[in-house]
């Protein structure tokens, strides 16, 4: 048995085509069977061993999961480690029934040549792609790289011959943190690099467990990509804001707000927004879907949002604390937000009113005390001649 | 008749009170002026003697015999002038006060102080106008009396407006549907200030509610309400702006474009900046600076709306049109939009009060009147004035 | 002596990319160089920021040790500012470190490491029967009936027959597999059992800080509320919730875990003497914990054992810290030779290295994005086998009971613990420590509410103008992976400098300029005996390169530039 299940079969033929590849034949394959239902201790169950093993030839022969290579570029696995939490699509469902995980480097078993040589046949044969992480532009692709080459070319010799391409987290869609200012490495997000078919997106920072499993499983059942918003993420995950199912949003409509944290407000439950959600400005299903298996969600458990299914959060969204981002006023290396540089505007606007319509008075004032040009009086003798004559003198 | 070829019109002359001595009577002195001037006179400033003495009697009463025009040597004009009714004659000589003082040879005390006087006078460019009067007696010699003076300034007209003449004429510049339109946004613009500062500030919004009052809720139904008001606003303002027939509202009466525009609007702008004090150029529209100023706002108006609009279609990121603002949204960041639509905000309301002060300004001020155009429509204007955009 | 070069890359069931080079003759490695392979200098995103903001940038180091960097970053702040927290914040934040690192342990056991040990498909020829019976005989484990072991094997064997997915190209039959089928079938279960197990404890995660991975944290305490008459906050559903999370978890560690590393261990006794690395070892706590400042004392304070000398504590002195470059992709005006202290980095990515694709790494001074971080000048081992170590030779009561326990059971004697086997034992120990802590944690918390202190954020130093113009901040954690410190700079309410020194920076290190190995290629090089056995199926290295935990993610980070050398305060 471990000779026949070595690297020379990956699961992309069924398994009879395989043994009849090496010389197995038909009979061969069903007392096969046969000793499998032994080994599986298979006689003892109803139905005999007789059954077990004509139901084991069924599903050995036939059965072919669509194969899928998930790929870890720079990133910090936290995407993973979130499909790992997957509650609708418990991981060991997905990777044992549903899906042939043929390439993941978190979770295969083989490393090195081996591995890419498993990496080097799924790519040959119809795969869905998956990718975690960002690709590094910057010193030729030498910020990541996998097996000795760069990010960029893992990525676009398994993108080839992909079915579909899904860009799971915020550093596969458009670089994440590490894409913040000042982006040293260069990264930019999957559909950057593969620009010649869509490209789904399964925003966050790292995105729900769910969303990312239901979306695999989607396509799986649909033979193709959930609809999409104009950010190619998936409408059932992403087409509404927190905001808008949280379940504090009777807080804000009544204008409760918990001004500081662990306050009597927040105590009660009350809105998080004074304190920066950015709920108000995050599609993401993190109210409806929740986190871990629907038991909490950040905005629930009393943090504001940090808005991770964004694009570009880490520099849109921050300071994740003030409800707004403020005004590096210039020169003054000063940081301000928008209501104090607005009540200084008004304040200098009705100052300088202030100060106009003085100077107007002053200036009317002068106007008035200011000795005009007189003219010359033709009842007094003056003439143009005289004038003349009293300039010359 | 005129000197320098100053048109008449912007002559002003300004009488003092007449300044009478040995025991004369104003009326008597201002009448003896009025009577030295030769007949049919243009001086402007017999003209305005011949208008006050008017106003104290009826000078048909008088005829004039004959008159000397003044003579450089003796800086004095002589008329010999008749009553009718009583035929009494008298000769009233004008001049300089040294002159006049030579002339009637009055004690020392009224020469000093009638001198001294005069020459103070001089400081406001008044300049004293010596009145005497003489008599011939049957012998032919002539018996002179000094009157007084009556100090005279002749300046170039200027803006004392409450001296000017009150001709005017009514100048009509903004239909009702613009002015209906500016209050209507300016209402609006209120309404959307109050109610976005309180949204935005959850410090003012909290407080008293017990329990849910939807307090929030109603703020940000009133502020949606508004906003799409504001729009069908702005849309009707931008198809007049195609389609008025006033050529003030029309979309080129909004830029500067004219090479004397331009000049204009330079000027203007030194006038608001009290570099210069002279009359600034007349528009019965806008002003250049005004249409730059209200242009901008235009502007400003429509970055907040369109950035309203941007966060509002939020709520609905799949409708038809609410996507592309989305797509906005997307490229600059919600937070960004945001911030702007704030920033706006105060944009605003840091321009209402130069707007209303230097409205206010221009109606009593430089009484242009363009606070009382946009509530009845029009203006009254100086008959006669130049305007740049008639 | 014809040694052959061999690459292993990627190195997979680690976070981040790894790669190995080897020489290797005879069945035996000489020379090893480990290559981290991936940069995002993400310290230099830092700078500039609100400090306040800097955890959520920090946490994003790494994923699976989700929540350590959260920590550090904000117990630094907290340094700088001046900024004590609350018990209640206290103990919530052991809790949800205590609660990641038992989850990592495991998860790293059965899902990263177990396959080098265990042959899934050796499995499929398991007797579910005698698997029961060897299952009762080690652990009260209910879940051992022969059914169970039976439908686990039907379920696996229907898998592989539609494919062999992640199992595809394992090292099946590899002769270093020794494990009876039974003993694989009975892994290969607790593999998917703990699938769904870590997926139900670390919710406690979600109830105190919203979400795994990368849950949220606060400067100045944590963000849920205890209000125990409120539906939204950390009410008594939630705290029954998380009583049950917590006994969950600390029984699958004393009835799954545990058991098994020391009925695998023993049939892996040789590797105990295999992969011995670096003999200096560090930890600044146990398990789990960590401080604002420098650490001071904890259940047992920080120290180091030195040179092989296990029975000898030295004090911890943050300033004997200095990282090197010599051998990673940085340059610094100071020249390569110089190791420099984590407050006086002016250090810039700088890639000299072949252009991708490259078929060699290690033929060039330079050859690893990883830093070399010494300790008074030697390569220092951190993590579980290094806390243990400390925690033994400072006579930590609990600590030294267990653990000669478990090396009686595996015949060896306490420098067994710096080995491939070592480390992986001493994981499992420190979970069974922990798992007991946990319990502690959790009743103090009760009590406090009990009590009526249920105050879990304090405001004081919150507003950026309460804080002095300029500060330093240092914040230590003893992450899963070992001792983990980030070093803060502010000025004006801004970080200025940032800098973290990660447990596998100490242990994935290349070499520093006097030529010494870092602790992973030690363990694979040093003494020359290291086995393996076929160039192409490297099982072996794999067993002692997983054995440390790796995390590459977290060992590549780079220095922020700017500023002149800063004199070390240590409060």
């Amino acid at each position: 048995m471990n000779e026949s299940m070595d690297g020379g079969w990956s699961g992309g033929e069924g398994f009879r085509d395989y043994l009849a590849r090496r010389g197995v034949t038909r009979r061969d394959f069903l007392s096969f069977c046969g000793r499998m239902a032994v080994l599986f201790g298979a006689a003892s169950l109803p139905g005999g061993g007789r059954a077990f093993a004509k139901d084991v030839a069924e599903r050995l022969s036939g059965a072919k999961r669509p194969s899928v290579i998930y790929l870890q570029l720079q990133e910090c696995t936290g995407c993973v480690e979130s499909l790992l939490r997957s509650g609708s699509s418990p991981v060991d469902r997905l990777v044992l029934e549903q899906i042939s995980l043929d390439y993941n480097e978190l979770l295969m078993a083989p490393s090195g040549t081996a591995a890419e040589e498993v990496l080097k046949e799924a790519e040959g044969r119809p795969h869905l792609l998956l990718v975690n992480g960002s690709v590094p532009l910057n010193a030729d692709g030498a910020y990541c790289t996998i097996g000795g080459d760069s990010a960029l070319n893992v990525l676009k010799r398994a993108a080839q011959k992909a079915s579909a391409v899904i860009a799971v987290g915020a550093c596969a869609e458009y670089g994440c943190v590490q894409a913040a200012s000042p982006n040293l490495t260069g990264a930019v997000g999957v559909s950057d690099v593969i620009t010649d078919r869509p490209v789904v997106n399964i925003s966050g920072c790292p995105p729900i467990a769910e969303t990312i499993t239901a979306t695999l499983t989607y396509y799986l059942a649909y033979g193709h990509p959930p609809p999409l918003d104009g950010n190619g993420r998936p409408l059932f995950a992403y087409g509404q804001r927190i905001h808008d199912k949280c379940p504090r949003r009777a807080s804000f409509d009544a204008g409760q707000f918990a001004d500081s944290f662990d306050d009597d407000n927040a105590r009660q439950g009350h809105c998080l927004y004074r304190l920066g959600c950015k709920g108000p400005a995050t599609f993401a299903p993190c109210a409806t879907v929740e986190w871990n298996m629907g038991q909490s969600f950040p905005i629930k458990a009393g943090h504001p949002c940090l808005g991770c299914t964004e694009r570009h959060f880490y520099d849109r969204m921050t300071p994740f604390y003030d409800r707004l981002p403020g005004f590096m006023v210039p020169g003054l290396g000063v940081e301000a937000t928008a209501n104090t540089i607005g009540i200084a505007a008004v304040a200098a606007s009705v100052g300088g009113v202030a100060v106009h319509s003085a100077a107007t008075v002053i200036a009317k004032k002068r106007a008035k005390k200011a000795r005009p040009e007189t003219l010359p009086l033709a009842v007094l003798g003056d003439t143009e001649k005289r004038e003349e004559q009293d300039k010359k003198t | 008749m005129s000197l320098y070829d100053i048109p008449e019109s912007e002559i002003r002359i300004e009488l003092e009170d007449p300044v009478p001595f040995g025991g004369k009577k104003k009326r008597e002195l201002l009448i003896a002026a009025a009577l030295g001037a030769p007949f049919g006179t243009g001086d402007p400033v017999d003209l305005a003697l011949l208008s006050a003495a008017s106003k104290k009697e009826d000078l048909r009463h008088y005829e004039q015999l004959a008159f000397t025009p003044l003579e450089p040597q003796l800086a004095r004009s002589v008329a010999r002038v008749r009553r009718v009714d009583s035929g009494e004659e008298v000769m009233i000589a004008r001049g300089e006060v040294d002159g006049i003082l030579y002339l009637c040879h009055p004690d020392e005390a009224t020469r000093y102080r009638a001198e001294m006087q005069a020459e103070m006078r001089m400081t406001h460019g008044f300049r004293a106008l010596g009145i005497g009067r003489g008599s011939v007696a049957p012998d032919g010699s002539e018996r002179w009396e000094f009157l007084g003076y009556i100090p005279v300034r002749a300046t170039r007209r200027k803006s004392r407006r409450i001296e000017e003449p009150a001709e005017f004429r009514y100048v009509p510049v903004w239909d009702w549907q613009l002015r209906v339109l500016h209050w209507f946004s300016v209402f609006l613009i209120l309404i959307l200030s109050a109610t976005g500062l309180l949204m935005g500030s959850g410090r003012l919004v909290y407080g008293g509610a017990e329990g849910f009052t939807n307090y929030l809720s109603w703020l940000r139904l009133v502020h949606f309400v508004a906003g799409w008001l504001l729009l069908c606003a702005a849309i009707l303002r931008i198809a007049g702006l195609f389609l008025a027939s006033n050529q003030f509202q029309r979309w080129y009466a909004l830029f500067p474009v004219r090479m004397r525009d331009l000049k204009n609007l330079v000027q203007v702008a030194l006038n608001y900046l009290f570099c210069r004090f002279d009359r600034p150029p007349h528009y019965i529209g806008h002003n250049p600076l005004q249409q730059v100023a209200y242009t901008a706002i235009f502007g400003v108006g429509l970055l907040a709306l369109f950035t309203g609009f941007a966060l509002y279609a939020l709520y609905d990121p799949g409708n038809l049109v609410f996507r592309y603002f989305v797509m906005f949204d997307d490229l600059v960041g919600v937070q960004y939009v945001r911030l702007v639509h704030q920033f706006v905000m105060w944009i605003f309301l840091a321009f209402i009060p130069i707007h209303v002060y230097l409205s206010v300004r221009a109606d009593t001020v430089e009484r242009e009147g363009a606070l009382s155009s946009i509530v009845s429509g029009g203006r009254w204007c100086r008959k006669g004035t130049h305007f740049e955009d008639a | 002596m014809a040694s052959e070069r061999i690459v292993i890359d990627p190195i997979t069931r680690i976070e981040g990319h790894l790669r190995i080079e080897l020489e290797a003759d005879n069945g035996r490695i000489g020379d090893a160089w480990a290559c981290a392979t991936q940069f995002r200098g993400i310290e230099r995103v830092l700078q500039g920021r609100d400090p306040r903001d800097a955890w959520a940038f920090a946490q994003r180091i790494c994923g699976v040790c989700t929540g350590v960097h959260a920590i550090a970053s904000i117990r630094a702040v907290e340094d700088a500012i001046k900024c004590k927290i609350p018990p209640c914040a206290e103990l919530i934040r052991n809790l949800v470190s205590g609660m990641a690192t038992l989850q990592d342990h495991v998860m790293h056991f059965y899902h990263l490491h177990a396959l080098d040990w265990v042959d899934v498909m050796s499995a499929l020829k398991a007797d579910p029967a005698a698997t029961s019976r060897l299952a009762a005989s080690v652990s009260p484990w209910p879940n051992n009936s022969a059914t169970w072991y039976a439908e686990v094997q039907k379920r696996v064997a229907a898998s592989a027959a539609g494919g062999l997915g992640i199992f595809s190209g394992g090292y099946w039959g590899h002769p270093a597999y020794r494990l009876p089928p039974e003993a694989n079938l009975m892994a290969l279960a607790h593999y998917l059992e703990a699938l769904s197990w870590q997926r139900d404890i670390i919710r406690l995660h979600t109830i105190f800080a919203g979400k795994n991975p990368h849950p949220n944290y606060l400067v100045g305490g944590m963000a849920c509320s205890i209000n125990l008459n409120n539906q939204i906050t950390v009410n008594q559903v939630r705290l029954d919730e998380m009583a049950g999370m917590i006994d969950q978890a600390k029984r699958f560690v004393l009835e799954v875990y545990y058991p098994d590393v020391l009925a695998i261990a023993s049939f892996y006794p040789d590797y105990a003497a295999i992969g011995a690395s670096s003999p200096n070892l560090m930890a600044t706590g146990e398990s789990a914990w960590s401080c604002s400042g420098a650490p001071a004392g904890g259940v047992f304070p920080a120290a180091l054992l030195m040179d092989g000398n296990y029975g000898t504590a030295h004090p911890f002195d943050p300033k004997k810290l200095a990282e090197f470059v010599s051998s990673a992709w940085y340059s610094q005006p100071e020249g390569d030779r110089q190791g420099l202290h984590p407050w006086q980095g002016q250090t810039e990515p700088h890639y000299t290295g072949p252009k991708p694709p490259f078929k060699e790494l290690s033929d060039r001074p330079k050859y690893t994005w990883c830093k070399a971080p010494r300790y008074d000048g030697r390569a220092v081992q951190v993590g579980p086998n290094a806390r243990i170590m400390v925690a033994v030779a400072q006579g930590h009561a609990e600590t030294v009971q267990l653990a000669k326990e478990g090396l009686g059971k595996l015949r060896a004697g306490i420098e067994a613990l710096n080995s491939t086997l070592g480390r992986t034992y001493c994981r499992a120990l420190e979970s069974v420590i922990l798992a007991r802590r946990m319990d502690q944690w959790f009743a103090q918390l009760n009590e406090r509410i009990k009590s009526g202190d249920t105050a879990t954020f304090n405001k004081e130093r919150w507003e950026p103008s309460t804080w002095p113009k300029q500060a330093q901040g240092m914040g230590f954690m003893e992450a899963a992976r070992g001792t983990l410190s980030h070093w803060i700079e502010i000025e004006n309410g801004r970080i200025v400098r940032y800098q973290a020194v990660v447990p596998s920076t100490w242990n994935s290190s290349g070499r520093d300029p006097g030529g010494q190995r870092g602790p992973y290629e030690e363990a694979l090089a040093g003494g020359g005996k290291h086995p393996l056995l076929d160039a192409k199926r490297p099982l072996e290295v794999l067993r002692t390169i997983h054995s440390f935990d790796p995390c590459i993610s977290c060992a590549v980070h780079v220095l922020v530039p700017g500023g002149g050398g800063v004199e070390v305060k240590v409060r």
